[in-house]
């Protein structure tokens, strides 16, 4: 038995309110119904997530082959502008320039491209 | 006479028969949880999306199922979870009192009530303003009849706290009854 039951037993369990007339009538079919259409609905959206997700790395990598090679054609150019600077210097200037750096720049420049 | 939790169980669990032992566990158990959940929530309406929700949260993780509770305290907890929810999103403390007047004409139209429809409005009053853990555990205890231990695996409290719990809730509504008399 419920203890303190007895303070409470001339309300009973009874509600003052009551559910509508056959609402449980066919409620487990509708639900199941629901429950399968949102399962449904969930795998589509995992379904275009990943697909979106692939398209999106397939794009990057293709942005990525196509940017590389101009990466070369800028250093490239770099260069040229810098002989460019370099072939208006004066002897002195030169001189001056092989104490501060204590070596030839387009030397080291050049070893460095080897190693690629 | 219900079929034993462990058969629901197995055709649950098994992909070829689940949707028929959803339809069984449906029919075996959605007066109860029905009733649970408006006791609490006291809106029809609101009880009959709850009530859905519950079983759809049921149906898709089924999986998650791992047998460490009886299956009917699992579903208790996955209703009372989602009245949980249901009260966050909406601030309902005070308002289920209001809605006693819809759900019950009488009450509304202010017309002169018998007296055993007046005491049980004006005990489902006394319930419904109670704080919302000392509501589930009365409800939970009172009308459902659930032991402590049951309810100790739905509330994940012990059942020292439960028992509390209840005497405070019933010393409550006791005491509503007594000034509103």
């Amino acid at each position: 038995m419920i203890e303190q039951e007895s303070t409470f037993s001339e309300i009973g369990k009874a509600l003052p309110y009551s559910a509508p007339t056959y609402f449980f009538d066919g409620l487990p079919e509708k639900t199941l119904l629901v429950a399968k259409m949102r399962l449904e609905h969930r795998r589509k959206n995992k379904r275009l997530v990943r697909f979106v997700t692939l398209f999106a790395s397939a794009a990057a990598v293709l942005v990525l082959v196509m940017v590389a090679p101009s990466t070369k054609r800028l250093d490239n150019r770099r260069s040229e502008n810098v002989e460019a600077v370099l072939k208006d210097l004066s002897n002195d200037e030169l001189t001056n320039m092989t104490v501060v750096y204590g070596s030839d720049m387009m030397e080291e420049e050049w070893s460095q491209e080897k190693t690629y | 006479m219900n079929q034993p939790e462990s058969d629901i169980l197995a055709l649950l669990q098994n992909p070829v028969t689940r949707d028929s032992g959803f339809l069984l566990l449906m029919n075996t158990y959605q007066k109860q949880l029905y009733w649970h959940i408006r006791r609490l929530v006291v809106s029809h309406e609101d009880a009959e999306d709850i009530l859905q929700e519950t079983f759809i949260l049921v149906y898709n993780n089924i999986g998650a199922f791992k047998g460490e509770s009886k299956l009917y305290t699992w579903l208790y907890r996955i209703a009372t979870n989602e009245c949980n929810r249901f009260f966050r999103h909406n601030n309902l403390r005070i308002k289920n009192v209001e809605l006693l007047s819809d759900e019950t004409p009488e009450l509304a139209a202010g017309s002169e009530l018998e007296g055993s429809e007046s005491i049980l409005i004006k005990f489902q009053q006394a319930i419904q303003q109670l704080p919302k853990k000392q509501k589930i555990v009365f409800n939970l205890r009172y009308y459902d009849e659930l032991s402590y231990e049951d309810m100790e695996q739905i509330l994940r409290t012990s059942v020292g706290t439960l028992r509390t719990t209840y005497h405070f809730a019933y010393e409550r509504i006791k005491k509503y009854l007594t000034e509103h008399d």
